[in-house]
């Protein structure tokens, strides 16, 4: 189904029902200074989806990665978790999530092990899971020889991987990634996608922005276009991009439609 | 405007215009600047007061001479220690390292215009303490007018050589630790051990046997003067030896401009050394922890033990009264005739609040949200309450001050054969004055966060938390002992004073864990909306 433009959230069937994993229902934010950053924003992110998040800069893509995550505090709208509130109960939305952001800005006084410790402490991962999952995703990133060494000594292509291996150690059922792509080598990417896959073949979901146009259109099986602030389109890319290219639409819709938040 | 100027003026701005301040309208800029200028205010107040006191002591013995070779010395004394503990983060490892030394501009010129922006937050410090001194002298001793323009011009260049020789000090530190394996551990040990031997080697100058008070304080001024030399420079060029005066401003200023020299050609050489890093290809899986408050509590300090200058300057309350209670029980005061046994007797009843205005002095809560700096984001996608975040916070506070207070305490009240009053009174007030200092450096920060900084200075040594619990902490403790100590000279039981102190401090540790607990977590959660 494709959705263009505004569409309200008048859906009441249940998240779980739906077996929807993050919901935005009507979700806005206004900054301190009255900047609206998202406008309205409706949109469902679903098991074993892997949704593509694409806009310009300043679009609202990582506010809404940010509230998403419960890690930017926002009034308007509602925004779920596998069901949960993440405004209500953002600790137990949080426990079944995982995100990694834009520019990887971890504990530098720490080492990565210690730093993947830190983040299984924190979410309660059982000692042999962990140790299996730091062991398996660590050769997997070429990254255990590494792990000994402080943070402040890497570099942000190795921290970014540091950061999708301790988003990924308590197994979340929602990853949630901004720029993911970005300072990973080829490799790496390639291994993050079949990340990806392998999750999503799990029952999770994965939501991510990007600006890499030609990777959303080959991963992602849906995709949302958002613009100031204003979701443009949501679907499945099929749909979405029919004949033409991600690139062609995405040019074509931001050019044509209005769409400004502050209009 | 030239290369120095402008990284200069960047630099000061980066100070004083970061986190909420740069959001901040001009109307809460100016509310903002007037409460840095009354806890500006304050410091040169109770220093002002301290003083008084040291003068008329001067003034009556006759020595009134030797009066600013006091406060010179301990304004030299208060900015190489302030400076010792900033250099690292300041000058040699701040976030904008390699963004600076990434311009056309000389490394010379960077490192100049960064000594610079130290030099006026020192000046700003020492001002305080020179400010009033130069009054007070004029009170007492009623100089010519000329005295004041040569005082006030040479208190320019008082913080010129402390904050070389801190940098120095700093360099060669970072430089020897560099050579071991474990350079942190080492550097940290280093930072404490120069420290104490400053803090020491003051204490135990003040514990001179010299029965007559001129003899004592020409003794003090021998001492002082040799220990500083520009001391002597400073004191003679105040009272006109023109020589003298060119002499102290010439080697502060050369000296400034050669050390900015040849920092700007060996930079590469000391930054190295500052990043050296034990890298480790060996690791142990850990089992699991027990959970995350414990998970938050280990983080944090290792952040507290990553960076010796923060620690050190976090726990100097601390280390003053470890060596407030060795100089005391080896006898430094006690031992110093009758006198000295009357000033023993009377300083005991101050030694509860002497040991509650340092641990007051010691907030690890006052910087520790602003020291999530860029990872902020990072602790809010956890899965954890901001209460479970604040009590983390608060208790790496009580693990690393507590501790040290309770142990001093019970030592100082065992060894000095304290009454079990009084014993009570001088193991509780500290602890409850720690806490409390704990909880309000929490409040203060979540009140006025920074996480724009781009060296630790900016958040330990000029924010307004850490400086509201700072001056705070000493007037909670200080004014009230002084009351107890004149009202115990007017014959009222300590006991009484104490019981009363107690309740009242007591009183406030509930309205601020209440206030934490509720505004507290709501600021929290609204951080970054």
């Amino acid at each position: 189904m494709l959705h263009y433009g505004r569409f309200c959230c008048a859906c009441r069937v249940t998240s779980k029902e739906m077996n929807i994993l993050l919901e935005f229902r009507n979700f806005s934010k206004t900054y301190k200074g009255g900047k609206r950053a998202v406008d309205n924003l409706c949109l469902n992110i679903e098991a074993g989806d892997i949704y593509g998040f694409i806009g310009h800069n300043g679009a609202g893509k990582t506010t809404s990665l940010k509230a998403a995550c419960g890690i930017l505090d926002f009034t308007e709208g509602e925004i779920l978790i596998d069901g949960i509130s993440v405004k209500e109960d953002p600790v137990a939305a949080k426990k079944i999530t995982a995100y990694v952001p834009d520019n990887p800005d971890l504990y530098e006084f720490m080492t990565g092990i210690q730093y993947l410790n830190f983040i299984g402490d924190i979410f309660g991962v059982a000692a042999d899971a962990r140790n299996a999952r730091i062991e398996k995703y660590a050769a997997m990133f070429e990254l255990s020889g590494d792990l000994g060494a402080p943070v402040s000594s890497y570099s942000h292509g190795m921290k970014q991987k540091l950061a999708i291996i301790s988003a990924l150690l308590h197994a979340p059922r929602l990853l949630v990634l901004d720029e993911p792509f970005v300072g990973l080598d080829p490799k790496a990417s390639h291994l993050l996608k079949q990340v990806f896959a392998e999750m999503c073949g799990a029952g999770a979901a994965i939501f991510f922005s990007t600006h890499v146009l030609e990777v959303a259109q080959k991963l992602c099986n849906k995709i949302a276009i958002i613009k100031n602030g204003k979701l443009l389109v949501s679907g499945r890319t099929e749909d979405i991009v029919g004949d033409s290219s991600l690139e062609d639409v995405f040019l074509e819709l931001v050019d044509a439609k209005g769409g400004d938040a502050d209009e | 405007m030239n290369n120095f100027l402008l990284i200069f003026k960047t630099q000061l701005l980066a100070v004083v215009n970061t986190g909420k301040n740069a959001r901040r309208n001009k109307k809460q800029k100016a509310m903002s600047l007037t409460g840095y200028a009354l806890i500006w205010l304050l410091l040169a107040a109770l220093a002002a007061f301290y003083e008084f006191i040291y003068g008329a002591a001067f003034a009556e013995s006759g020595m009134m001479e030797a009066f600013p070779v006091l406060i010179v010395v301990a304004a030299s004394l208060l900015t190489l220690i302030g400076s010792i503990s900033y250099t690292k983060s300041l000058i040699f490892c701040s976030k904008d390292h390699d963004m600076l030394f990434a311009l056309p501009v000389r490394g010379s010129t960077i490192v100049a215009a960064k000594i610079a922006t130290l030099y006026v937050l020192d000046f700003i410090v020492s001002f305080a303490l020179l400010l009033p001194c130069g009054i007070l002298y004029g009170y007492f001793a009623a100089p010519p007018v000329l005295f004041y323009v040569r005082y006030y011009v040479l208190t320019l260049f008082v913080p010129m050589l402390p904050i070389l020789a801190a940098a120095l000090i700093s360099a060669l530190v970072s430089l020897v630790a560099s050579r071991f394996r474990h350079a942190r551990i080492v550097g940290t040990v280093l930072y404490i051990g120069i420290f104490l031997a400053f803090m020491l080697g003051i204490m135990s100058m003040s514990s001179s046997s010299e029965d007559e008070l001129a003899e004592l304080f020409s003794g003090m001024v021998k001492i002082l003067n040799a220990c500083y030399p520009p001391a002597a420079w400073f004191t003679e060029g105040i009272f006109g030896d023109v020589p003298m005066f060119l002499l102290f401003i010439g080697v502060s200023a050369i000296s400034f401009a050669v050390i900015a020299l040849i920092f700007g050609k060996f930079y590469g050489k000391i930054h190295g050394a500052f990043s050296v890093r034990a890298v480790r290809s060996k690791y142990k899986m850990s089992a699991a922890s027990g959970g995350a408050v414990s998970a938050l509590v280990k983080k944090d300090i290792k952040r507290f033990f990553s960076s010796p200058g923060l620690m050190l300057n976090q726990v100097a309350g601390l280390i003053m009264i470890v060596v407030f209670m060795v100089v005391f029980l080896s006898g430094g005061i006690a031992d110093s005739g009758e006198e000295g046994a009357q000033a023993a007797k009377l300083l005991s009843v101050m030694f509860p609040y002497l040991f509650a205005m340092g641990a007051s002095m010691a907030s690890l809560t006052s910087t520790s949200i602003s020291l999530e700096g860029k990872t902020f984001g990072l602790l809010r996608s956890l899965p954890v309450s901001a209460r479970t975040v604040l009590s983390a916070k608060l208790r790496v506070h009580e693990l690393i001050c507590f501790p040290v207070v309770l142990i001093c305490s019970v030592v100082m009240a065992v060894l000095s054969k304290s009454a079990p009053v009084d014993a009570v009174l001088l193991i509780a007030l500290p602890l409850i004055y720690s806490y409390n200092a704990g909880v309000l450096g929490l409040l203060m920060n979540l009140k006025r966060y920074n996480f724009d900084w781009t060296s630790e200075v900016m958040v330990a040594k000029n924010s307004m938390p850490v400086m509201v619990v700072t001056f705070g902490g000493m007037a909670a403790s200080l004014i009230p002992g002084i009351v107890v100590l004149f009202l115990s000279i007017g014959g009222i039981s300590t006991a009484i004073t104490g019981g009363v102190m107690l309740v009242l401090s007591l009183a406030v540790s509930v309205g601020l864990t209440v206030l934490l607990r509720s505004r507290g977590e709501k600021m929290f959660e609204e951080i970054g909306a």
